[in-house]
């Protein structure tokens, strides 16, 4: 990827040598993008925010591993893929040693009051994970196989295939609430 | 589950994608994201500021670890030194009853006195 603005390369070579205010704008112009991808792999607004803080930390931390002629926003995504990933995996181990308890959020969703919206709810809770991230981060997100992919570290054509069981999925699910409302 | 699916996949419904959409909306309020940016700063300067109380810059642990290593060398050679001063005094005690001291000459003449009378008295 080289079509990135060429301001973002010195950003980063700011943000290399120390400057905070450099990072901070990296931050500033990322943290959206980065907010989706987490978003679209853990199960709510709280671990997603808390999945993109852990991937900028880290990505701060490793920043002098980074290329700066490489696309920052790529390595970032895999970064809080990687993070929200890893809250996934502790939010199932955490479930299985507790209770099932309902947690107040102070987001509000924005798709509550919604019947199709809060059956769709429903449909992906039963979804299993992986396919959930495919379809939101290719049908949501924008991102191609490939990239998708590269961020949850499966083959492409694994990809190709939760996206068409997951469409699948949420057809079935779906179709009958369709037919009610 | 195959592992590269060649199948005719299936269309993207638009009904469900608009609702997706909603469901993973990002919060919209700038105050949101500008407090995110606060939170993430805060978290790396406190990042900064807990590595700088237990990185030690490598120059200094180079001469940190000669120093311990000098500190080793000086503690085990008057380790050593003390051992052989020891040994040597024993021995000299040893062979020349004249350097012990007079309370550990009466202690020890004590001990074989008792001995003997333990010996003639069978107990």
């Amino acid at each position: 990827m080289t079509d990135r603005p060429t301001d973002e390369r010195d950003l980063v070579l700011s943000a290399q040598r120390g400057e905070r205010e450099a990072f901070s704008q990296l931050v500033r112009t990322h943290q959206r993008r980065a907010y989706a991808v987490a978003r679209a792999i853990v199960v709510n607004h709280e671990d997603a925010e808390d999945a993109v803080q852990e991937a900028f930390l880290h990505a701060y931390k490793a920043l002098d591993r980074f290329l700066p002629d490489q696309a920052f926003g790529a390595w970032l995504h895999r970064i809080v893929a990687n993070a929200a990933l890893d809250i996934t995996r502790r939010r199932k181990v955490r479930d299985a040693d507790e209770l099932p308890e309902t947690v107040a959020s102070p987001f509000r969703d924005p798709a509550e009051g919604n019947e199709l919206r809060q059956r769709l709810k429903d449909a992906l809770a039963k979804l299993p994970e992986r396919q959930r991230s495919v379809i939101v981060l290719h049908d949501v997100e924008g991102f191609k196989h490939s990239e998708i992919g590269q961020l949850l570290g499966i083959p492409e054509g694994t990809a190709r295939s939760d996206l068409h069981y997951a469409r699948s999925q949420l057809r079935g699910i779906l179709g009958p609430v369709r037919r009610d409302l | 589950m195959t592992e590269d699916f060649r199948g005719p996949s299936l269309l993207r419904d638009d009904d469900v994608t608009t609702a997706l959409r909603e469901i993973y909306a990002a919060p919209a309020e700038s105050a949101y994201w500008s407090g995110l940016e606060a939170r993430i700063m805060s978290r790396v300067s406190a990042d900064d500021i807990g590595e700088a109380w237990y990185v030690i810059p490598e120059k200094w642990l180079r001469v940190g670890l000669v120093a311990a290593g000098f500190a080793v060398l000086v503690a085990g050679s008057l380790l050593m030194r003390d051992q052989t001063q020891y040994a040597r005094a024993e021995y000299e005690t040893i062979i020349d009853p004249s350097t012990i001291d007079a309370p550990t000459l009466a202690a020890r003449e004590r001990m074989a006195e008792q001995a003997n009378i333990r010996a003639l008295t069978g107990r």
